[in-house]
């Protein structure tokens, strides 16, 4: 009598794309024109940040780091978003790709959240002439960071792959209580950090000089980061298929 | 150059040095798995 539990059914969908050959053969496809979108919108927005918008009449110059430093923010929150929810797929459906995903995504998502600190450090030097403080917004968003950090380290930590797996589902799926605490900081506590000023519910506080080229940036960002966690999980996928070939292999010579 | 341009190429350039540092690592070692994949076939 088989005593295996029984596993929740993962909608049509998801489970035609767990075919690891269906996933190489569909990201060969796409990835190319993916990167090539990716260049050509970070080229565009990266011209228009640096030469074409206007300088700001406070903050003069400066402003030219909110192009890379808000894209960092939004990837940083929305990445982690991902992360979640690829956790759900793992934890409930135990989809293998799943996991691939989220071991390849945390890596990028620690970068583009220190990019984020970075570029906010160095905005905020000659803005508020500090490097650092503990406001809410800057708290949280280091422990958004070591969320990342954490992750991509408790996934590689075990010999077996799958408990690493669910481990860092686990600790990715209690670090989603950090996400609004990011987003309202700015509106629950007072802040050094400026409230929001694009994601808001009524219109944006920003005038399209500098809207539409930050909005550029962050697509071209966007399609940047998908670009890599696509083409990791494309990486990881093929090295495990090599490990499962020379198991096969050793078996038959052994 | 002015300290604030200072501070905006040092934003812009290692935010885009890391995006391309990343590509060139995937793309690496997407190469090594192809390569090592065929060899085995």
């Amino acid at each position: 009598m088989d005593t295996t539990p029984a596993l929740p059914r993962a909608p049509g969908r998801l489970h035609r794309f767990a075919n690891p050959g269906r996933f190489l053969r569909l990201t060969d496809a796409l990835l190319p024109w993916l990167a090539a979108a990716a260049l050509a919108v970070l080229a565009l927005g990266t011209a228009w940040a640096l030469l074409w918008a206007p300088p700001d009449w406070q903050q003069g110059e400066t402003v030219r780091i909110m192009f890379v430093h808000v894209p960092m923010a939004w990837l940083a929150m929305g990445g982690y978003l991902g992360l979640a929810l690829l956790s759900v797929m793992s934890l409930v459906w135990r989809h293998p790709l799943a996991d691939l995903a989220a071991r390849e995504l945390s890596p990028v998502g620690a970068a583009v959240t220190a990019l984020c600190l970075l570029t906010g450090s160095l905005w905020g030097k000659p803005m508020w002439g500090t490097w650092w403080v503990w406001d809410a917004r800057l708290t949280s968003v280091l422990v958004l960071f070591f969320l990342w950090l954490g992750h991509a380290a408790l996934v590689r930590a075990f010999d077996d792959p799958e408990r690493g797996a669910r481990m860092g589902a686990i600790l990715a799926l209690v670090g989603v209580v950090n996400l609004p605490v990011v987003k309202f900081s700015v509106d629950w506590w007072n802040t050094l950090h400026q409230p929001a000023s694009v994601t808001r519910l009524d219109a944006p506080g920003m005038h399209v000089d500098m809207l539409y080229p930050l909005l550029v940036c962050s697509i071209g960002f966007s399609l940047a980061f998908a670009a890599l966690v696509l083409a990791g999980t494309r990486a990881a996928v093929m090295e495990r298929q090599l490990r499962t070939r020379q198991m096969a292999a050793a078996r038959r010579m052994g | 150059m002015s300290v604030h341009w200072l501070h905006v190429s040092l934003s812009w350039g290692v935010s885009l040095a890391v995006f391309a540092g990343l590509a060139w690592a995937a793309l690496a070692r997407h190469r090594a798995a192809k390569r090592a994949l065929e060899r085995l076939s």
